[in-house]
Parts: structure tokens; C-alpha cells; sequence
């Protein structure tokens, strides 16, 4: 087990009518778990609270969420124990982060090339020109033509798709054991979308390193992920093979979102936002469901067989 | 035409047409004034024929648009008229004037910035504990401080009580007389000439005032710098240069480097205020600067001074933006895709 | 409307002790003006030939100045000029500025461009030295404060309200406006005015605190009013000599009644930038329907 999360819980601080800090649940208790060299696809609505538990497990919250629960077993150590030093030593080192709003994450006042070099230089002392070697070479191998010319250029020079790449090359190049990939082709055009997740998926088999891709599209997941987790508003409300969660789904969600997946998804632009989770209304996903029943009241158990499991009453799985 | 050439051209329009609406700020100020044109220029009693020069001067027998081209043409060659106070050209007293109030004015920028830059910092990275509303209420405070109060404070502490500072009777103390003027800094002049007297007493005389400015200018410097950091902060290459493990050296100098634009454009923004700040300053140290000759010229409707002080006053404040242009030029500060 | 007022308030209490500390103070000087006839013995010019240049005393807390004159009950009666010539240079402003940032964000084209321009050249002067100069050259009084301040004012309520109608119509609400049928008169008194309130009602403090300096600087230089009144700048003017010679109270005490009139305006301010209504230039007041502001408070963190 690469990294294991377990009842991970955050509030997000809201502000209440009268102006009083309010915290609400953002994350009940987020359970899954990625193995070595496997990819995980982590589906969900538009605010279900994918990239919150992301910042959540690398300590990345802002001021506006608090952690209040759970465990994030990375090689057996807990993350959300950690203290920020050693914290600091895992980040960009044994785990890699593409967060989300790529284009907008490199720093813009520092050459690409420059960058490349100083996340070497973070974790480790460095020989300049084996440094720029490295950040040559990983430039090539996410295909970015010419690598020594673009490594002089400026950010906001290169094209959204170069920058992606750059971002993926920055992820990986301190050869980490795990990466995290929060909607990493989000804003690209079609085709260099296809082609960023074909270089994603293609380096994560070729260093076998465990990968989380954070999506909102059942395609990408079906295509490039050994592993699903579906998020609803801020529970994972099943996980699973690729294969046995596309052929049966367990959970009424996980059902709808394969019937209708684009829109549902939020691809379209929609947002939809979850409802606020009452813990004392049961289901959270009641509202929506069109299998609820009295049952439903209660809060669901995690019911599941093996690797896959759902949490609904009548979960229907199969014996792996 | 070529895009550069075009571009150019038309920020030279729009420098002419900015130039022209300060003349006719300034040129409306005599106009709005209680009494005749001549009287405000000329003194309460002015002679008969320096009265007649007046009119035919500045044309004030012929119409309003006719007097103000000619008030026009008259300030942008240079001719400012003369003070009837001290019936000295208002120009060359300008320009006299004017080492004294630059060299206050660059002082208390260099030690604002020193003093706010690193505590703005310690508030943005300490965000929303006590120790940033500590620095924003001081900040607070020091906005709302007047200058003219701040600087008395001062006095009475350093100078009437504790008795260490020199007082306030201008850039250096009233036994000694000024060094030749070389760069126009009492100090450094008295430096340069190494009368080491001298120097000590006008580096005496420029402690408190620099003081006064540096702190009013330190104040609303810190919230700004403090709101740059902050916008940095919160940016996704900041969160993202967390996520590579980055250290807080690391980080402080990544999120200073993006803040610099703002930093120095928040700056450049601050200088009109700074050169109020100045003048009040002056005023009560009897600094001898444009500033003091200003509100001197005020106080006393010698208005001819008052044109050139405000023309004055405009004019550094459009050197220092065009100075802020050039550096960001200069600095290749990149502009950002959305 | 007072409904409005109290759940400010109550915001502003649990929030903001700040914004609530500098509400007391304002309203603690408003009482005062109005106790001080009734309670104080002192009128503030009565000279007492005797008590020349005393320091503070039980009978004087604040000491006397150089006429022998209570400076208790001139400070108090100084704060007369820090309400009403903020207040009315404020009026004045907002009467000729919010017109005008309208017809430039509505008209846009040559109209607003010139505008911009021409405030642009007239902000390069420091807007201090030439509100006193303009006063200088209009010849001392309080209406000559007034109009100055307005003036240079208005300036800053144009810019603000013109934004504020650019972003309304960048968002495609006067076009959905317009498009329901509304005349302009309506389209400005019911669609467009009631969203730029806030952001015009937010710079009120800020620009108070603003006219406060001014009017003191003025006082200061001595070239606000005829001579001789309770205007805290001129008090310190008075009180300059003495201070040097060692009589600090007359200076001190006016000095401090300005820094804590003009923090308290600012700490409103800030407050107001803070957790105030959140203005059409940044979104969030246009989650209601066209024309209604969606609810007068925006709490942070809803938007
Ligand atoms: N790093 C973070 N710190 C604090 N709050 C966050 C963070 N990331 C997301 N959130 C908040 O968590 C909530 C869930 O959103 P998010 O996790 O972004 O949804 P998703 O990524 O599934 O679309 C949102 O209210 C969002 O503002
Ligand atoms: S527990 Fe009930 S409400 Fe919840 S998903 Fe299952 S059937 Fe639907
Ligand atoms: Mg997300």
C-alpha cells in the first residue's frame, strides 16, 4: 500500500449570518487507498472536494479549512501527523503535485529551465550542470521540442500545452513515488489533452510509481486509471477496479454518473453544487437518489467485498 | 506609421495634454481667487507700473482664453513670473529650493522602505494572528496621523525634553554657515568639503524630519506591502511552490519577487502624497525647501509662488511615474496572461 | 433601513471590535459637542487672565493655552469643525461626482476618456497642496474649506461610481436592463444607483478622514479661517511657540484629538474594505436579480 487514506475529515470555515466563524463539513471521513505502480482515478462532481482532500494529505490547506480528522498512511507514515519540516521533505520529492489551474502554476518570474533546476536543488545539493542536464533531458522526455532553447523562456512565452508538460516534468523530476494529478488537462483544447494524459499515463507505467488523476471525465478515468474512487459531496462514496466499477456499479451515483456522464459531471460548464451534508439526514446523496428509501435516514456503512467497496445501504456487489 | 513610432507619439500627446490641464489647474487657482488677477500676482500694493507690467504680461486687459494661452506659453518656456514678496524669479527659487526637498524626500523613501518592507512581510506570513493586526493597527494609526502633529511629537520628545536633537531652524544649525554648494545636500557637500562640523550638524538637523516622513510614509508602505505579499500568497504558483517542498527562504523570495511590481507601483503612487507630507514637514523644521516656500507663499497670497510651487509639485510627481515607467521597462516586467 | 443598520452593527460586533471601538469614539465626540455647554463651566474663549499657560490641573484637565483659555472645552468644541466640514465637503463631493462617473461609465467614448484624462492631469498636483491653494487664493473661510475639499473629492466619487457602471455594463446588465423595457431614468434610479451604493457608501470614511487631515493642514499653515478658533489645526498652530517651551498641552491634546478622530475614521474604513458590501466591481452584489442587490451585507466567505 503506497498511500492509504482513512476517515480524512476537514471543515471549511464559513462565515455565519451574524458574521461568526461557522465550520462546516467539507470532508466526512474520505477513505481510499493506492497501490504501487497503480493508477487511481478520483471522480466527482465540480466541488465534491477532490482538490480540497488533495491539499488536504500534502498539508496544503488554506487558512479558510481545517484539518480535523483521519490518517494519510504514506509508506506507513501518517502525513497528517507530520510535522511542516518533514512535511517539506515529502513534498516534490517522494510525492509529486500538478495542482489545478495548470498554466497558473509555474512561477512567472523565473525561467523554465531556471525552475526545473531549482526544484532539484530543493531536496538536494546540486552540480549546476548536471542539473540543467536533467532538466533537459526531462524536458525531451515530456516531448517538449528543443528543449534547450524553450528551458530560456519565460513562462508566459509557451504555449498552455508546453506548460503543462513543463508542470508534469517539474512533478516528476526528483523521481517521486507518487503523483498527484488534480485535473491536470483542464483548459486545454481536445487534442493536447489526449496527448498530455497519453504522456501522463505513459510515465507513470514506465517508472511503475503509484498516480492519483483527479477528473471529472469517466472517459479519462476508463481509459488511463487500474482504479476508481467516486467522490460525492466530500465522501467517497465508492472504490474499486476500473473494470468491476464500470461493469456493476455498487453505488446509485456511481450508476447515474455512468448513464449520463458529461453533463452530470459538469463538463458542460454546469456546477452542481452538493447539498450541504446533515449528518443526521442520513444518505447525503438521498436527495438525489432514486432508490431511497426509510432506510435511507441512517447514515450508509461502507459495505464491500475485497477491493471494492460502496457506501449505500444496498450497495449490490459482487464477489470479487 | 510603425507601431512603436505611433505609440510613442501618443503617449507625448497625452504628456502635452496632462501638462496643459495642470496649467490650467493652476492657472484657474489665480481666477477663482478673491480680487483682481494683478493684485493676487503683484502683492496687495503693487506700484503702478510694475502693475502695468503685470497686465501687459500676462495680458490680463484682453480675454480669459487669451490669457490663459499666453499664461501657457509664458510656463511651458520656463517663465514662472516673479515672488512680489521677495522679488526674486519664482523659478530660480524653485530650483534652489529644490536639492533640499529631494534629498528629504529620498531619504525617507530609502528608510520607509527599509523599515516597512520586512514588516509587512512578518504581517503577510503571520496572516490574521495578533502579531499582523499588531502591525496593520500601527499602520492604521499612522495613516491617520498628521504629519505636521507627528513631527512636533517628535520635537517635544528629542529635542525640548531629552534635549538630543538640534532645533528645528532649518538644515543646519544657525552658527554655522553652508558648505558651498556642490550637490546641493548640505551633508554631503559639508562631506566632500570634509568640514566634519558641518556635516555632523546637518546630518543632526536631518534626523528627526527624515524620521517624521519615514514613519508616515513606512505606515500606509507596510499595508501594501503586506496586501502584495498576500495577492502572491494566495497565487497557485505560490501554493504550487509549496507543493515542490520549497523552504520558507525559498518561498519569502519567490513571493517578493512577484511583489515587487506591486511594490514599486504602490510606491510610485505615493508620491503625491509624500510630497504633501514634505511640504508639512518642511514647514515645521523651516527645512527651506520648495515645500516650506509653498505654504509660506500660501499663508502669505504671494500666488505667483503659489503657480510655481503647484506647477512645481506637478512636475515631480509626473518625473517620479515616468521614472516607475522606465524602471518597469527596464526590469522587463512581463506582463502575465490572464 | 435601521433593520439594515442593527444587523451591521451586530456584524461589526462579533467581527470586528475594531469598527465597533471607532463608532464609540465618533459618537463619544458627538456627545461631548452637544454635553459641553450644558455640563462644563468653561465656555471655550472665556479668558481668565490669571490662569495663562497652565498645566493640567483638576480644575483644568487639559491645562489652559496662551489667552488663558480652557483647552478642555476648545478641544471638545473643536470637534464641531472635524464633523461638519468633512460632512458637507462630502455632500458637495458626491453631488458632483457620482453624476459625473455616471454619464462617463453609461456615455464611455470621447466623454469618458477626456474625464479620465483630465482627472488624471489634475491628480498629478497632490491633491493637499492644491485644495490649499485653492483655499489660499479664494481667501480664508470655511465655505472656501468646503468647496475645495468637495471639489478635489468629487473626483474620487466619479472615478469610484464610473467603475462601478463599467462593471455593471460589462456584465450585460444594462443591456438586460434596457431590454425589459426601462427607461434611462429608471435604469439609473432603479438598476444602477442601488448597485453602486455600496461601493460610494465604503469610501465615505475614508474620504472623511481624508478631509479631516486636509482641514487641519490648513489650520495648520493658517490659511482655513480668519484666526483663532477651536479648529484643532490651528490650535496647534497657536500652540507651537509654547511647545518649544516646554507647555506641551496646548499642542498634545488638539493633536491627539485629530489622530483619534482620524484613526477611528480610518478603522471604520478598513472595516468596511474588509467585511462591508462587496461591490459590483469585484461580482458578488449582482447574485440577485438585476436591480436588487442581494441583500444589503454580504457576509465574507458567501460570496
Ligand atoms: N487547499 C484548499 N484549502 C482550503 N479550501 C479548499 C482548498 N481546496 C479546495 N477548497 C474548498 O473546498 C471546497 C470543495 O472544493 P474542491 O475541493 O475544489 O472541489 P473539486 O476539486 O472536487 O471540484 C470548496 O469550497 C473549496 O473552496
Ligand atoms: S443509502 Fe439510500 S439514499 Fe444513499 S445512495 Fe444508497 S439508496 Fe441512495
Ligand atoms: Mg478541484
Amino acid at each position: 500500500m503506497l498511500l492509504d487514506v482513512q476517515g480524512l475529515r476537514v471543515d471549511r470555515i464559513a462565515t455565519g449570518p451574524q458574521g461568526e466563524p461557522v465550520p462546516e463539513p467539507a470532508l466526512a471521513g474520505v477513505n481510499f487507498c493506492i497501490v504501487k505502480g497503480r493508477i487511481l482515478g478520483l471522480v466527482g462532481e465540480h466541488g465534491a472536494g477532490k482538490s480540497l482532500a488533495a491539499s488536504a494529505i500534502l498539508g496544503l490547506l488554506r487558512p479558510s479549512a481545517r484539518l480535523v480528522g483521519g490518517r494519510a498512511l504514506f509508506e506507513g507514515q501518517d502525513l497528517l501527523r507530520m510535522s511542516e519540516a518533514d512535511l517539506t521533505r515529502v513534498r516534490g520529492a517522494r510525492i509529486g503535485f500538478v495542482v489545478q489551474s495548470g498554466h497558473a502554476t509555474l512561477d512567472p518570474n523565473s525561467r523554465v529551465g531556471a525552475q526545473l533546476v531549482r526544484a532539484q536543488s530543493i531536496h538536494r545539493p546540486i552540480v549546476k550542470a548536471e542539473a540543467a542536464w536533467r532538466a533537459e533531458t526531462i524536458m525531451s522526455s515530456m516531448g517538449i521540442p528543443e528543449p534547450r532553447l524553450r528551458a530560456q523562456a519565460w513562462p508566459h512565452e509557451l504555449t498552455p500545452g508546453i506548460v503543462q508538460r513543463v508542470v508534469l516534468g517539474l512533478a516528476l523530476i526528483n523521481e517521486p513515488q507518487l503523483l498527484i494529478a488534480d485535473e491536470p488537462t483542464a483548459g486545454l483544447d481536445i487534442t493536447t489533452q489526449v496527448q498530455i494524459l497519453d504522456l501522463l499515463h505513459l510515465e507513470l507505467r514506465r517508472r511503475r510509481i503509484g498516480g492519483i488523476i483527479i477528473t471529472r471525465d469517466l472517459g479519462v478515468v476508463a481509459q488511463y486509471c487500474d482504479d476508481i474512487a467516486v467522490m460525492y459531496a466530500g465522501q467517497v462514496v465508492e472504490q474499486g477496479p476500473v473494470m468491476q466499477v464500470f461493469a456493476r456499479p455498487a453505488h446509485p451515483f456511481t450508476r447515474s454518473m455512468i448513464s449520463d456522464a458529461p453533463e452530470r459531471l459538469g463538463i458542460a460548464g454546469r456546477q452542481i453544487v452538493p447539498p450541504r451534508m446533515e449528518p443526521e439526514q442520513g444518505c447525503s446523496y438521498r436527495p438525489r437518489c432514486a432508490d431511497a428509501t426509510e432506510r435511507c435516514l441512517v447514515a450508509p456503512p461502507l459495505v464491500g467485498a475485497g477491493v471494492h467497496a460502496a457506501r449505500c445501504h444496498f450497495a449490490r456487489i459482487a464477489a470479487a | 506609421m510603425e507601431r512603436p513610432v505611433r505609440a510613442l507619439l501618443r503617449r507625448i500627446g497625452v504628456g502635452l495634454f496632462l501638462a496643459l490641464v495642470v496649467v490650467f489647474t493652476s492657472f484657474l487657482l489665480v481666477k477663482l481667487g478673491a480680487g483682481p488677477t494683478d493684485l493676487l500676482l503683484g502683492g496687495p500694493s503693487p506700484g503702478v507700473e510694475e502693475r502695468a507690467q503685470l497686465v501687459q504680461d500676462y495680458g490680463l486687459d484682453r480675454p480669459a482664453f487669451v490669457q490663459l494661452v499666453r499664461y501657457a506659453i509664458r510656463v511651458l518656456g520656463g517663465e514662472l513670473g516673479r515672488s512680489w514678496l521677495t522679488g526674486e524669479s519664482v523659478l530660480s527659487e524653485l530650483l534652489h529650493r529644490l536639492p533640499a526637498t529631494l534629498e528629504l524626500m529620498l531619504y525617507a523613501i530609502l528608510l520607509g522602505t527599509l523599515m516597512a518592507v520586512p514588516t509587512g512581510m512578518a504581517a503577510a506570513f503571520a496572516r490574521d494572528t495578533a502579531e499582523d493586526r499588531t502591525v496593520r493597527g500601527t499602520s492604521v494609526l499612522g495613516e491617520a496621523m498628521p504629519p505636521f502633529f507627528l513631527a512636533l511629537l517628535l520635537l517635544l520628545v528629542f529635542f525640548r525634553w531629552l534635549d538630543i536633537a538640534p532645533a528645528p531652524s532649518g538644515r543646519i544649525s544657525i552658527v554655522l554657515s553652508p558648505p558651498p554648494t556642490i550637490t546641493g545636500s548640505y551633508f554631503i557637500d559639508a562631506f566632500l568639503m570634509q568640514d566634519s562640523i558641518a556635516a555632523r550638524s546637518a546630518l543632526a538637523q536631518l534626523v528627526l524630519p527624515v524620521f517624521t516622513l519615514a514613519l508616515m510614509l513606512g505606515a500606509s508602505l507596510t499595508l501594501l506591502v503586506r496586501g502584495a505579499m498576500l495577492a502572491q500568497m494566495d497565487a497557485p504558483h505560490f501554493v504550487y511552490a509549496r507543493a515542490q517542498g520549497m523552504s520558507r527562504e525559498m518561498l519569502t523570495i519567490i513571493a517578493l519577487r512577484g511583489a515587487l511590481p506591486a511594490i514599486g507601483g504602490g510606491l510610485a503612487a505615493q508620491s503625491a502624497a509624500l510630497l504633501s507630507m514634505t511640504a508639512l514637514v518642511e514647514y515645521v523644521f523651516a527645512w527651506g525647501g520648495i515645500g516650506q516656500y509653498g505654504l509660506e507663499a500660501m499663508a502669505k497670497a504671494d500666488f505667483a509662488a503659489v503657480q510655481g510651487f503647484i506647477l512645481a509639485s506637478a512636475a515631480i510627481a509626473a518625473t517620479v511615474h515616468l521614472l516607475h515607467a522606465v524602471i518597469r521597462r527596464l526590469a522587463r516586467i512581463r506582463i502575465r496572461r490572464a | 433601513m435601521i433593520g439594515g443598520m442593527l444587523r451591521l452593527l451586530r456584524v461589526l460586533a462579533r467581527r470586528r471590535m475594531g469598527a465597533v471601538l471607532a463608532l464609540v469614539v465618533l459618537v463619544g465626540f458627538a456627545l461631548a459637542v452637544l454635553a459641553r455647554p450644558v455640563v462644563w463651566p468653561h465656555p471655550p474663549g472665556a479668558q481668565e487672565a490669571g490662569l495663562v499657560l497652565q498645566g493640567p490641573s483638576l480644575a483644568h484637565p487639559l491645562g489652559t493655552d496662551g489667552n488663558g483659555r480652557d483647552v478642555l472645552a476648545r478641544v471638545i468644541d473643536g470637534a464641531r469643525y472635524a464633523f461638519a466640514v468633512p460632512l458637507a465637503a462630502l455632500a458637495l463631493a458626491i453631488l458632483l461626482g457620482a453624476p459625473l462617473g455616471l454619464a462617463a461609465g453609461l456615455g464611455g467614448g470621447w466623454f469618458d476618456a477626456l474625464l479620465r484624462r483630465v482627472f488624471q492631469g489634475i491628480s498629478l498636483v497632490p491633491p493637499l497642496l492644491l485644495a490649499m491653494a485653492l483655499v489660499a487664493a479664494m481667501g480664508p473661510s470655511l465655505r472656501h474649506v468646503v468647496f475645495a475639499i468637495g471639489l478635489l473629492e468629487a473626483i474620487v466619487f466619479a472615478r469610484a461610481m464610473r467603475d462601478e457602471v463599467r462593471a455593471l455594463h460589462e456584465r450585460g446588465f444594462v443591456e438586460a436592463a434596457t431590454a425589459a423595457g426601462n427607461p434611462l431614468h429608471r435604469l439609473v434610479l432603479v438598476h444602477l444607483l442601488p448597485n453602486t451604493l455600496a461601493r460610494i457608501a465604503g469610501e465615505i470614511p475614508r474620504q472623511a478622514a481624508w478631509a479631516l487631515g486636509v482641514l487641519a493642514a490648513m489650520g495648520f499653515v493658517g490659511i482655513a479661517t480668519a484666526a483663532d478658533t477651536t479648529e484643532w489645526g490651528s490650535m496647534i498652530r497657536e500652540g507651537v511657540e509654547h511647545l518649544y517651551a516646554g507647555q506641551w498641552w496646548v499642542v498634545v491634546f488638539p493633536g491627539f484629538a485629530l489622530l483619534v478622530f482620524g484613526t477611528a475614521l480610518r478603522v471604520l474604513a478598513e472595516s468596511i474594505d474588509e467585511h462591508g458590501p462587496r461591490r459590483a466591481a469585484s461580482g458578488a452584489m449582482l447574485a440577485g436579480v438585476p436591480g436588487r442587490p442581494a441583500g444589503a451585507l454580504t457576509p465574507r466567505g458567501a460570496a
